[in-house]
């Protein structure tokens, strides 16, 4: 006992009085301060606490979503009632179910579909203020060129990515449901084929740009922390080049220089992916219990009415999933790139 | 990015407008072979013509903004890592001083000077406080020969 005490006070005695660098992660946006978890210096703790905050939002989304599909069976059950009576026309009928379903499914996803897009947002600024300071840590700890080329490579790919969302893919999705009650209601062949067409650009839109990404990340990780590495050996280099004492006075700076910027980047990007994940997982836990009991409310008109409406539950259940996905994206791209400054590359 | 929302707008638009035209008019007589060569027409012009006025500039200036602002980041971070490397080198070289003078019974505050090169080389030093002539120069032959600071670049003040 008497060893370890004495030890203790010696390795105080060779600290060395020094202030790390000084850095911080940007303060976790409103919407996910309720499930920020307290401790945020273990990621996989942290993480934990999150899901299981989480988990609570799920209760009153299913109890919602639950009547919304109750209601939806509800009326495919009496259009097939309606369709299986002698002298109604199953055109009328598809009309009527259509538009009732569409009614139904339509309110809830439209406040669903704005809560995805306000998460986009929400992560999308979160990351305009993490990935400067993750830069700063980042080339602080001597990966200049690799910082600078993941800063601005994600800037760029989550500028194009989060417009595309807000622009293009929101709108499409709205006339992809609109094309998908049209197709319902009228029939038509060539609205099916047209309706198709739009899942497929928005599916693959999102795919390409991901895709993109990941593949700009490797090369550029690859390339500039190779450059990196070559300017820290020469900087040892003529480090060693020097007078003995002084030499080894900046050879102990320039490791505590690596150590401390490693450090602070290190517990940013702990931060960092933890305040993503609690802005993200909300939204998507409550996007995501719609999704689910509206595909299963698809499942059971499937059985029970007629082709044209199981089809567009079917295509709302689609439409919900492509929100989650849009949402997801966001999310992962930064984490991804997040990952990639901690991870340092050189 | 105004350019392409219009454009897959439109198309989506047309499409829409199209399919529920023709699943409407449902005749396959003249009149309906008719309506679907506008409707091709319409669909084709709709694809085409923005393709013709499309400006990619807006790409090109949001990639240049993006690298000056992680040219900034970078550089902050270089400027940080060079603030604490230099505080560290001074805090040190300073100890060491401050550890020899104690052998010679000398109580000495000592301020640091560094070069500007990449390196931070200690080159100057400025000591205050009472000191005998022997610990004096015994303490600037040490500083010498250890860390390099040669004897006209040591200030003493008394």
């Amino acid at each position: 006992m008497k060893r370890i005490v004495m030890l203790f006070f010696m390795i105080l005695l060779t600290t060395i009085p020094v202030s790390a660098i000084e850095l911080e992660a940007p303060v976790v946006p409103s919407s996910g301060r309720d499930l920020m978890p307290s401790e945020h210096e273990s990621f996989t703790e942290g993480l934990l606490e999150v899901l299981t905050d989480a988990l609570g939002y799920l209760q009153p989304d299913l109890k919602e979503a639950s009547g919304i599909c109750f209601c939806t069976i509800a009326a495919v059950m009496i259009v097939a009632v309606l369709q299986s009576f002698h002298g109604m026309s199953g055109n009328v009928t598809d009309l009527a179910g259509s538009i009732l379903v569409a009614t139904l499914l339509l309110r809830s996803t439209n406040s669903l579909i704005h809560l995805g897009m306000q998460t986009v947002g929400e992560i999308s600024e979160y990351g305009k203020l993490l990935l400067p300071v993750m830069t700063t840590a980042m080339a602080a700890q001597g990966g200049v060129t690799a910082a600078s080329a993941l800063y601005a490579g994600t800037a760029f790919f989550d500028a194009v990515l989060t417009s595309l969302i807000s622009k293009i893919l929101t709108p499409m999705v709205y006339l992809f449901l609109s094309l998908a009650a049209a197709c319902s209601a009228v029939g038509e062949e060539m609205l099916i084929k047209v309706k198709d067409a739009v899942k497929w650009a928005m599916t693959w839109t999102l795919k390409i740009i991901l895709y993109v990404f990941t593949g700009y990340i490797s090369i550029t990780g690859v390339v500039s922390g190779t450059t990196d590495a070559a300017a820290l050996k020469a900087a040892k280099l003529t480090i060693s080049g020097v007078v003995p004492v002084v030499g080894g006075i900046l050879s102990d700076a320039s490791e505590a220089v690596l150590v401390s910027a490693g450090t602070v980047k290190n517990a940013m990007g702990v931060y960092g992916l933890l305040a993503v994940v609690s802005v993200w997982l909300g939204p998507f836990i409550r996007i995501g219990a719609h999704y689910l009991m509206i595909k299963l409310t698809a499942g059971v008109c499937g059985i029970i009415g007629s082709k044209r409406l199981s089809g567009l539950i079917r295509d709302f259940a689609g439409a919900m999933g492509f929100v989650l996905a849009m949402t997801g994206a966001v999310c992962l791209m930064l984490m991804v790139s997040t990952v990639c400054y901690m991870k340092g590359m050189v | 990015m105004e350019q392409l929302r219009t454009y897959v707008i439109g198309i989506t638009a047309a499409g829409l407008i199209a399919g529920i035209l023709l699943g409407i008019v449902r005749s396959k007589d003249t009149s309906g072979t008719l309506l679907r060569v506008v409707v091709g027409m319409f669909l084709t012009f709709t694809v085409i013509r923005p393709i013709v006025n499309l400006n990619i500039g807006d790409i090109n200036s949001n990639l240049t903004s993006f690298s000056q602002e992680a040219g900034e980041s970078a550089a902050d971070g270089e400027i940080l890592a060079r603030d604490f490397y230099c505080s560290y080198i001074k805090s040190e070289t300073q100890a060491y001083i401050l550890d020899k003078a104690e052998d010679y019974g000398a109580d000495l505050t000592v301020e640091i000077c560094l070069d500007d090169s990449e390196s931070a080389v200690p080159v100057g030093v400025q000591i205050r406080g009472s000191v005998s002539p022997y610990a004096k120069t015994a303490l600037g032959r040490i500083m010498e020969r250890d860390l390099g600071i040669l004897k006209e670049n040591q200030v003493w003040i008394d």
